[in-house]
């Protein structure tokens, strides 16, 4: 048995594949290039595949990561050599031997972000906003939480660091690293509705695009690749 | 508003991207044949479609041919394009479908004739054929509904009849010398009429008498006075399927497919499909199993289906189970049949297949009594039934879902009784035979659909029940069938109304489908949309009369609007068929013997199977 894990990117139309239809489409293409796909036990034998974190529908991502159980290794150059419809691509694949899972160590994800308003914002200081933003203590959001209640969110908590990248015409593209994991995540899209209520800044929004530019865990203090996550022990 | 734009509002934005495993993209230049397939449904539905996967491939292995897809889009990707004036567009390549050299649409159910006109609107292309210059693209159209084109014929330039393999690929010949400006579209018409299959309709004016009735067609110079049907002669060597698309999000038919023979030899009264395909052709054990071979290694389908007519009634169907799964098995791969027929051979089969996957088990007597069945010469006998029942329950399954029609030809009181009669003894069966480890309750569901006389079966001339009678009938059930173990559902008899009106139709339906358009009717196979007032609404404006296609009686001397179609079969011997039904005699399987509906004679001019 082996644990193959891969890094893929997720663009063009392919943004629009939700997180259902991406986990058949891998299991598909690893079915047409016969890879030993480990099935379940029990009366319905499905394959193990799972991914670290789920994208919204409509955003892209340069690096997210999946494993999958084989029965035994293949050579990784045949892994990256696995041909997905236009969009997808295969960046890294290894073997590991880790226990832990990457749902479970996942905490931040990186996202680049492109606002498009209806009108021109490039008065706008965004750049002084985000960094007095940064010195805030509190801003706070509500959010539903999954048994219907209301939950006070601090989303000063949840951005690990933001950095205004241009702002030009009706375009402001901004970059973040948020939230992202079982200890809470923070949707671009959220912290968007939150940063231009706090401005009070009442521009139409056009479009976001939303590209995704790597998923990481904590440790020591620093950000590391959730590609590269081993077992600590 | 760029199509990205739209794609984030909409749900299920997969429906349109393209893209997906086996599609094809090709470098586009002024040399290029630009296809589009149409299928006037939504992606789900028509992806399911055998149909087009199988021409899709085969127009794509021409070089200078590029085929695309185009569905109808969903009514809120439809509301979307309308506000941001997006056109229609390709899969494939996202072109307007107004870019293309011809726009091939596939008939497969009445109700979706709005929708071919809607798609047209929604790519801005004219919808009367007369309308369309030069530049825009040719308009053809081919499936089981254009065996009576007629409905739709004022939209559509050029009718494919019958099975369109070999005869697509001869009209492209043609096409080609109108791509290069040699030949005019009018003389690429006229051409087209030379082909076997090929209907052009605007070379035929149908002529009424005072009374309202067609009584020929007037013919433009040289072209046939009959179309006769196209068919792939020898099924086992013709165009192979060898890949399928494989779609993103979950579809109706989420497997491979996989052909294993045309046509049947059943002879049951009520189908058109039956009628429609003669004769039988069956590919051999060797070349299906080559076929499932070839799409299951290229797709990565956990479940392939065999698919026919009557797939039970494969001469080597025991063979074939049994081979494809061994040879599946231990990959997880799953064997299902579309349709089943109720025997004791059957069920051998389904033990075979139920070592992989149990599947749900469905099954059509198609009507209550034998009295009836006999009428429709649906060869399934109280006996076939019961040992049915028998074996399945015994085998450890606990639920059938069983299939009828209602509105058949002589139906009577104790007819609608039978279904009740059939559905309790399911239950009963159960009781008596249900293996120890069997701790679920039985469950039977019953589904009644409302019987829709078709062209060129002996049910052609026939009226069809009224809304009232349909409405009558299934009340009649709903009191009647009070066991609470049997599930009734039925469907809903307008829709088959409407779907009697168009069957039977004629050209003086084109304005009426125009009308029902303009005034919002689309969609209209989904009950969600279905509005039949709506298209009572447009009858009436257009001042045509729906009984006079659905409830009237036709005389066996009636010039038909679908006479114009040789289908292969002989109106005379859809006429003695008619009148055997009537006195209640079965016609026999014609592998047992020929029975003389004259296909043979017509299309293939000679034996239809050497060695029966």
């Amino acid at each position: 048995m082996a644990t193959l894990r891969i890094a893929y990117s997720k663009e063009k139309y392919m943004k629009y594949l939700g997180h259902l239809e991406l986990m058949k489409l891998f299991e598909r293409i690893f079915r047409v290039n016969k890879m030993p796909l480990k099935f379940s036990e029990g009366f319905n034998p499905i394959p193990k595949l799972t991914f670290a974190a789920p994208l919204s529908v409509g955003y892209s991502t340069k690096y997210d990561v999946m494993e999958v159980t084989l029965d035994r290794e293949v050579p990784i150059s045949d892994v990256l050599k696995l041909s997905f419809p236009d969009g997808i691509d295969l960046k890294d694949a290894i073997y590991v031997d880790c226990k832990a899972s990457l749902m479970s160590k996942v905490e931040y994800a990186d996202y680049l972000v492109k606002i498009e308003f209806q009108n021109d914002v490039s008065q706008l200081p965004f750049k002084d906003w985000v960094e007095s933003f940064m010195q805030l203590e509190s801003v706070t959001y509500d959010k539903k939480t999954k048994k219907g209640k209301i939950k006070t969110i601090n989303v000063l908590d949840q951005i690990y660091k933001l950095t205004s990248v241009y702002c030009m015409e009706n375009e402001w593209i901004f970059k973040g690293t948020f939230a992202s994991g079982s200890n809470g995540s923070l949707n671009p899209e959220k912290f968007v509705e939150v940063f231009l209520k706090h401005y009070k800044i009442e521009k139409t929004i056009e479009s976001i695009e939303v590209e995704r530019l790597g998923l990481y865990f904590s440790e020591n203090d620093a950000l590391v690749n959730l590609f590269d996550l081993k077992d600590t022990e | 508003m760029n199509l990205e734009t739209l794609l984030r509002q909409v749900e299920k934005p997969t429906r349109y991207i393209g893209g997906e495993i086996n599609t094809f993209n090709k470098p586009i230049d002024d040399q290029m044949i630009r296809f589009a397939f149409a299928f006037p449904d939504v992606y789900e539905v028509g992806m399911s479609h055998l149909g087009m996967q199988i021409l899709y491939r085969l127009l794509n292995t021409q070089e200078d041919v590029f085929c695309e897809r185009v569905f109808s889009p969903w009514v809120d990707m439809e509301a979307k394009m309308r506000e941001s004036q997006q056109k229609l567009f390709t899969l494939e390549s996202k072109s307007p479908l107004s870019h293309m050299d011809i726009v091939g649409f596939t008939l497969q159910y009445e109700l979706s004739y709005t929708n071919i006109l809607n798609m047209l609107d929604l790519a801005g292309i004219e919808k009367y054929a007369k309308d369309r210059h030069d530049k825009e693209p040719l308009i053809i159209a081919g499936g089981p509904c254009a065996y009576n084109p007629e409905p739709i014929a004022d939209f559509i330039d050029i009718f494919f009849i019958g099975e369109a393999e070999e005869v697509l690929l001869e009209f492209l010949d043609v096409y080609r010398r109108y791509k290069v400006n040699q030949i005019s579209k009018d003389e690429l018409l006229l051409e087209a009429t030379k082909i076997e299959g090929l209907y052009v309709p605007k070379f035929y004016v149908p002529i009424y008498d005072e009374s309202g009735l067609l009584i020929k067609y007037e013919r433009n110079r040289s072209v046939p006075e009959k179309v006769k049907k196209r068919l792939i002669r020898d099924f086992d060597k013709g165009y192979q399927l060898d890949t399928m698309i494989v779609p993103f999000n979950d579809i109706v038919h989420d497997r491979a497919m996989v052909e294993i023979f045309r046509g049947c030899t059943k002879g049951c009264r009520f189908c058109q499909a039956g009628m429609l395909y003669r004769p039988i052709r069956e590919k051999s054990v060797q070349t299906i199993e080559k076929n499932v071979r070839d799409i299951i290694d290229s797709t990565g389908y956990e479940e392939f289906s065999l698919t026919s007519l009557s797939s039970m009634d494969y001469s080597e169907i025991d063979t074939l189970i049994r081979n494809l799964v061994s040879e599946y098995e231990s990959d997880h791969i799953g064997v299902s049949l579309p349709s089943l027929r109720l025997d004791s051979f059957s069920v051998d089969v389904l033990k075979e297949i139920q070592k992989i996957r149990k599947t749900g088990l469905t099954f059509a007597p198609e009507a209550g009594t034998q009295r009836l069945r006999d009428v429709i010469n649906k060869g399934v006998s109280d006996e076939n039934i019961s040992s049915t029942f028998n074996s399945i329950f015994s085998l450890g399954w606990h639920r059938v879902k069983l299939y009828f029609m209602i509105g058949l030809p002589t139906e009577t009181v104790e007819d609608l009784d039978g279904i009740n009669d059939i559905a309790n003894l399911g239950t009963h069966t159960f009781k008596q035979v249900r293996p120890e480890y069997m701790k679920k309750n039985v469950q039977v569901t019953v589904s009644t659909s409302c019987f829709v006389p078709k062209p060129f079966t002996p049910f052609q001339w026939m009226p069809q029940d009224s809304l009232e009678q349909f409405k009558e009938k299934i009340s009649h059930l709903k009191h009647k069938i009070n066991n609470k173990k049997v599930v009734y559902n039925y469907h809903d008899p307008e829709t088959s109304v409407l779907e009697g009106v168009f069957a039977r139709g004629d050209r003086r339906l084109s304005k009426v489908i125009l009308r029902a358009l303009k005034l919002g009717c689309k969609f209209d196979g989904w009950q969600e949309f279905f509005n039949f007032e709506l298209w009572q609404k447009a009858f009436e404006t257009e001042q045509v009369d729906m009984a006079f296609y659905n409830t009237r009686v036709r005389s066996f001397d009636e010039f038909l609007p679908w006479d114009i179609i040789d289908a292969g079969v002989d109106k005379r011997y859809l006429e003695l068929e008619y009148k055997r039904a009537l006195n209640g005699e079965v016609t026999q399987d014609c592998r047992e013997g020929c029975t003389g509906c004259g296909v043979n004679i017509s299309i293939i001019g000679g034996e239809c199977y050497g060695d029966a």
